[in-house]
């Protein structure tokens, strides 16, 4: 039997004891017996990141899944003669499980709906923690060449753990990599909410998420302001949403007029849309109402009774702009998150920054119409390559920009008169003026000079072995740059240090020599001896960097023993 | 680069250039050497605009005794305004590698309503009112009683400029609209009419076509432009309709109830004076009485409709020339017009066969009604009258008069009860429509010494030389030379069901046609990136079909891969939608646009680069054939010009399916997909009437596909066409530098390249 178990291709984990579910221990949240999964009986399991079954009689778990795959969870109805609890994993493979407790089938019922509720609040949890840390991690990695490179070499060879790595070295980069994007609103959230039918009485029945009701809320905000209104105050959370799927926010079809909820939102939202339709005037090049020429005295007006839009059917018309209302809602929700975004990270790049004035209003920034109509008139492909990138500077507050620090003018001002007579004296001067050369330099001295100069130079040509870096051989020389900026980054860390002030620096500062003399030990000395033996270089090559350390080394010392006084 | 044409040399402001340039070039070259006219078709998107700048500005430059102006007519504000940036560009290279400045004055003229910089006028947003405002504070009788008369408001800008203006040319330079409003606003001169006085003066002109086209408009605007001019109608695919609609008016109650109401404001106004100041109107009888003729003049409110050829050289006929006669004759006129208002049913009639109506009904003979334009213009000037907009009723009644007693051919007058659209509304109209797009632009023919017609989509050639009455002494259409296919025209004749798909009015309601078109559309917006766009046949039909979809769900899967937005009715909410779906665009979500061919969408924007990979064609978009006009348009073209009724039907259909799918390429970096999708467009007789660059990348086996098969096709051609795309890769083929084109050999290559036949 157990062998038919396995061959089906559920997950199979090689287990050793109980409890353990995986390569770390974990708690088993809650256990129940009497479970049936494929009619082999055993006890089902709900760890912290898992749900198990595992049969009697047996120390593996024939099915363990993990939270994070599970799609949904199904239950049996009410008036089937079986218990049972069915999981739908994210490839459409199901698990069912049956509860056959001999307690009877209230005992079932209630074992089975525990579960549910447990099994949810998990897979919740677990749905709403962030995108994992290692994800995140990787993708650092990988974006950053130079941090990969820091990481094997600081990381792999033990010189720092990996936690003091993150902490302390990948900030930087951090802050660098730009803030991650929002994922936007699906166009088809509404349509994705699937009624579902209860067969028998005709009851229709909506599940709905809170990632839909951010949705709704984010892209109709009279929505939002009267949930905050009616919810709980005047109606349930339920009548709320019940209300919604009536109004014609879904069915687009329903004049909504006949209810009060939501009409008073549909006339928001058309003052709203008026407004923006007022806007979008501004745009010189998509205002379609004024593309064409007016002719003058023309009665154009008087001409058409019936108006512009004779013909058209009004549930339709209504029906068109709704679907305009939605698609421009969705994208207006997606510029309020860039925004509130981009504040939030400012406040927390610094905390107690102050503000520099009060908020500038929003302005929408149209790109100036002769920059478009220039860009309009442009060929790419018929210019030349001469274009020079350059970068720009957005400033977002332009008066800090203008206004400087007052110059502190030492200079007294002179008289217009002063000036001129000033002048004059100068170009009478250098007219004046006999360069006296055989006194300009003490003849000795010079002699002396010359002769350094010379013999440095003598020294210098006659010297053997490799100098400069384009003389190494290549594979050195990569490897030389990567020990000098993994070398680099870690002095950097050790002088950002200084002057230690805080516990904290100091308690750094230790760590960054320590992990400084470990790098010296485990990398630059190899990497010499490698260098001299298997290339025959000159071990002049790390002397710069020998030097940055022992400085820094001296500074440490010096600092220590004027700390230990 | 600096190109030899021909032997002239000619400054281009790029660096490279496309074969089609270089040709349409030696082209327009031979053209404006042979003094004539010339039709040419380039592919949208390939630079047409500075194309024909650089050669006409070099030939300005090369032969000033040949040519003196280029007068450029565009369709639309946006396009007007490119055009004087492109001028700038050119402008600025000529400077730079002449190193001396250049005389090139270019401007762009517009309406009031564009221009007016005085705060008190320019705050009302409507054209008419703009109109009326300017010439209630500018008209001469105005400004001569202000001199008397302090308390009587003046306009400050346009006294400055009369005053000072008039004497300094305008700097040379570029004007656009922004530019001149901003020169006013610095020295304090009207652009309006610092605008119109510096037409006269400048190199190049850009306006709309309604300034060299209508003629109440042309005569006061461009009478004085000498025939050594060039003139250039750009996007002129659609120009016989704009000649068509300049000579036309229509009438309803409305308009004749307001006319009344004018009628008898001018009856009120003719006591006064007669009160107060009897001597005017008498002056004004002698003058007519002497037969003598006031010159149009620019600030005329009350300008003629038919050509001043048209025009009788003869007196005022004695019937209306008291004031009080005139005023009766006009209340018979609207009462004889709204007499004839009174139908249940279309009536089609001659202008003669009015005319006839007229004398026998109204007694009203046909001379009178020649001179009735005339004699109202002259009544308004005499009475001094200010606030004109309300005068507009009545103006269009004189036109009517006017039009209808002096062409007794080319016209067709058509009285319907009710509009087209709205059959459920009574509404009887009045229409007096000009069927011949001849007689509207051969003023223009016969004055310049060449006019270009100019398109993306002038296909096929030899219809617009027959609709317009002209020869052109060269007609060409040009290729698209491209280093890759970066266009992919392709027909889909069938859904995945095998059901034909056809936007004809037997099937277009049909479940499985809508469905098919649904599906169509989805299967394209899960595999297409960014933008796309769907033009309808008609607007009526796309918000049945939006209906449909949305009961079959359709649009709920459209949702999912793209936001949906739809053209509307209303001007400001589809510019509001069309803002949005090119944030969509610019943001990567992508968006798919449902507009209808012949809106102002298709006429209007570009769907260049990511606003636009691929434009599907819903069906074919035919003019709506029960149309009265039209049946008497096609009627008169056949027996005047010979041309088949569903030729022209034909023709125009094509001309604005290929406008619409045109919109989608910009340069040859771009690439889009252009999808017929109806089985009609697979026939032959559809098929040709495409323009040639179209034509020539729609491969047989890219013309008769299902839905499916057009996926299949589209996929590996859009991982294709995301690679890198160099320089280098065009270079030789679609782009060419100078040395390419030094030596004779070359250019024969090149321009054989650039007329490849189909």
């Amino acid at each position: 039997m157990s062998d038919t178990c396995f061959g089906l291709g559920t997950p199979v984990l090689r287990q050793t004891s109980k409890p353990k579910m995986s390569g770390e221990r974990e708690d088993i949240l809650l256990q129940v017996n009497h479970v049936r999964y494929k009619k082999n009986n055993g006890q089902l399991y709900l760890s912290q990141s898992r749900v198990g079954w595992m049969m009697d009689d047996s120390d593996t778990f024939a099915v363990s899944v993990q939270y994070s795959d599970i799609r949904t969870q199904k239950i049996s109805p009410e008036g089937k003669p079986k218990v049972q609890l069915q999981i739908v994993l994210h490839d459409m493979t199901t698990h069912t499980f049956h509860f056959c407790t001999p307690e009877g089938r209230d005992k079932q019922v209630i074992e089975r709906n525990q579960t549910k509720e447990r099994l949810a609040q998990l897979m919740d949890k677990r749905k709403r923690l962030p995108p994992d840390d290692l994800v995140q991690k990787k993708r650092m990695l990988d974006e950053n060449e130079q941090l990969c490179q820091l990481y094997k070499d600081l990381v792999a060879t033990e010189i720092i753990s990996g936690d003091e790595f993150w902490k302390e070295i990948a900030v930087q980069y951090k802050n660098n990599m730009g803030p991650n994007q929002d994922v936007g609103i699906s166009g088809a959230f509404l349509a994705d909410i699937k009624p579902q039918t209860d067969g028998s009485n005709g009851k229709v029945q909506y599940n709905i998420t809170p990632e839909i009701m951010l949705a709704v809320f984010k892209t109709y905000p009279a929505v939002k302001k009267k949930h905050s209104e009616y919810v709980p105050h005047r109606m349930s959370e339920a009548e709320f949403w019940t209300r919604f799927f009536q109004s014609h926010y879904y069915s687009v079809h329903t004049n909504s007029s006949s209810e009060n909820v939501f009409s008073e939102c549909a006339k928001y939202d058309d003052k709203e849309w008026n407004r923006d339709v007022g806007s979008a005037k501004n745009d010189p090049l998509c205002d379609l109402i004024d593309i064409y020429e007016e002719k003058p005295m023309s009665i154009e007006s008087d001409i058409r009774i019936a108006g512009a839009k004779a013909g058209s059917n009004i549930m339709h018309a209504t029906m068109i702009k709704r679907f305009n209302q939605q698609s421009v809602g969705i994208i207006k929700a997606h510029a309020y998150t860039e925004r509130e975004k981009l504040l939030d990270e400012l406040a927390a790049q610094n905390p107690d920054s102050l503000p520099n004035g009060d908020e500038e209003p929003e302005v929408e920034v149209h790109k100036s119409k002769k920059a478009r109509l220039e860009e309009k008139v442009t060929y790419d492909d018929l210019q030349g390559p001469s274009k020079v990138e350059s970068a720009s500077l957005t400033i977002n507050q332009t008066h800090r920009y203008l206004i400087g620090p007052t110059e502190y003018t030492t200079v007294q001002n002179l008289e217009p008169r002063q000036v001129n007579i000033l002048q004059q004296q100068l170009v009478a001067t250098v007219s004046n003026w006999k360069p006296d050369l055989p006194h300009s330099q003490d003849p000795d001295a010079a002699y002396m000079n010359l002769q350094q100069f010379s013999d440095m130079c003598r020294r210098s040509r006659t010297s053997a072995g490799i100098r400069s870096g384009d003389e190494l051989p290549g594979k050195l020389h990569k490897e030389l740059t990567l020990v000098y900026s993994s070398a680099g980054e870690l002095l950097r860390h050790f002088w950002s240090c200084f002057p230690p002030r805080t516990p904290q620096l100091q308690e750094k500062l230790h760590r960054m020599h320590q992990t400084l003399c470990r790098y010296h030990e485990k990398t630059i000395r190899p990497f010499r001896d490698m260098a001299v033996n298997d290339y025959n270089c000159n071990t002049t090559i790390l002397d710069h960097l020998l030097g940055m350390i022992n400085i820094a080394n001296t500074k440490y010392e010096n600092w220590k023993s004027r700390n230990s006084r | 680069m600096i190109l030899d044409v021909d032997g002239m040399p000619v400054y281009f402001p790029y660096e490279f250039i496309y074969p089609e340039q270089y040709s349409y070039m030696l082209d327009l070259k031979r053209s404006l050497d042979a003094k004539g006219h010339c039709l040419l078709e380039m592919p949208s998107g390939t630079g047409k605009t500075i194309t024909l700048l650089s050669l006409i500005v070099s030939y300005l430059r090369a032969f000033p005794q040949n040519l003196t102006k280029l007068v450029y007519c565009s369709r639309t504000i946006p396009e007007i305004e490119k055009v004087i940036e492109e001028l700038r560009k050119l402008k600025a290279y000529i400077e730079k590698e002449t190193g001396a400045p250049s005389n090139i004055t270019g401007l762009a003229l517009a309406s009031r309503k564009h221009l007016c910089i005085n705060p008190e006028v320019n705050k009302a947003r409507e054209g008419k009112i703009i109109d009326s405002g300017c010439y209630a504070l500018t008209a001469s009788y105005v400004r001569s009683r202000a001199q008397r008369d302090d308390t009587i408001p003046q306009c400050d800008v346009f006294e400055k400029f009369d005053l000072h203006g008039k004497e300094f040319p305008l700097p040379s330079g570029c004007y656009n609209l922004d530019d001149l409003r901003e020169y006013g606003h610095q020295k304090g001169w009207c652009p309006y009419f610092l605008a119109r006085h510096a037409v006269l003066q400048a190199n190049v002109v850009v306006y709309s076509y309604h300034y060299l086209l209508d003629p109440k408009i042309s005569e006061i605007v461009s009478k004085e432009m000498k025939s050594e001019s060039c003139v250039v109608f750009d996007e002129a695919h659609n120009i016989d309709n704009i000649c068509v609609d300049s000579m036309s008016i229509s009438i309803n109650r409305k308009v004749l109830d307001k006319a009344k109401n004018c009628i008898s404001t001018l009856h009120d106004h003719i006591q006064r004076i007669k009160e107060s100041d009897s001597n005017r109107l008498q002056e004004e009888y002698n003058r007519l009485m002497a037969g003598l003729r006031q010159a149009a003049r620019s600030e005329d409110v009350v300008a003629n409709p038919v050509f001043p050829n048209d025009i009788l050289e003869d007196n005022i006929p004695g019937t209306i020339r008291t004031a009080d006669y005139f005023v009766s004759f006009m209340r018979r006129l609207v009462d004889f017009l709204k007499h004839r208002l009174t139908v249940t049913h279309a009536v089609q009639e001659s202008p003669a066969g009015i005319l006839r109506d007229l004398k026998n009904r109204a007694f009203i003979e046909r001379k009178p009604l020649r001179f009735c334009t005339e004699r109202l213009s002259s009544i308004v000037r005499s009475l001094e009258l200010t606030d004109v907009s309300d005068l507009a009723p009545l103006v269009a009644v004189a036109h009517f008069a006017t039009l209808v007693s002096t062409y007794l051919q080319g016209f067709v007058v058509i009285i319907e009860p009710f509009e087209d659209k709205a059959p459920n509304i009574p509404n009887p109209i009045l229409y007096l429509r000009c069927l011949d797009s001849s007689l509207a632009i051969k003023p223009v023919f016969t004055k310049f010494q060449t006019v270009v017609i100019t398109s993306g989509t002038l296909s096929p050639l030899d219809m617009y030389p027959k609709i317009l009455d002209f020869h052109p002494v060269i007609q060409n259409s040009f290729t698209m030379t491209l280093a890759r296919s970066c266009i992919l025209p392709m027909i889909v004749t069938k859904g995945n069901d095998q059901v034909s798909i056809s936007s004809k009015f037997e099937s277009r309601d049909d479940p499985a046609v809508v469905r098919n078109y649904g599906k169509l559309l989805v299967e394209m917006a899960t595999i297409i990136p960014d933008g796309m766009v769907c033009f309808f046949t008609s607007y009526l039909y796309l918000e049945n079909v939006v209906a449909t979809w949305y009961d079959h769900g359709i649009i709920n899967d459209l949702q999912r891969h793209k936001l949906v937005f739809i053209e509307t009715q209303d001007d400001a909410e589809t510019s509001l939608a069309l803002l949005n779906y090119m944030k969509a665009c610019d943001k990567g979500r992508g968006g798919v646009l449902l507009a209808v061919a012949r809106g102002k969408v298709s006429e209007g924007i570009d769907f260049d680069h990511h606003y636009g990979r691929c434009v599907i064609m819903m069906g074919i978009p035919f003019m709506y054939t029960q149309s009265r006009i039209l049946k008497a348009r096609l009627e008169y073209l056949r027996s005047q010009f010979n041309i088949r009724e569903n030729d022209f039907l034909t023709f125009d259909a094509m001309r604005h399916a290929a406008q619409c799918v045109g919109r989608v390429m910009r340069g040859k970096t771009d690439y889009g997909i252009m999808l017929f999708a109806d089985k009609r467009f697979f026939r032959a007789d559809k098929r040709n009437k495409l323009p040639r660059w179209i034509q020539e990348y729609l491969t047989d086996h890219a013309s008769d596909l299902s839905t499916e098969e057009a996926v299949q096709m589209i996929r590996p051609w859009l991982r294709q066409m995301a690679q890198p795309f160099t320089r280098e890769d065009q270079l030789g083929v679609s782009l060419l530098t100078l040395e390419q084109l030094n030596s004779l050999e070359n250019v024969e290559k090149v321009q054989r390249r650039a007329q490849q036949t189909v």
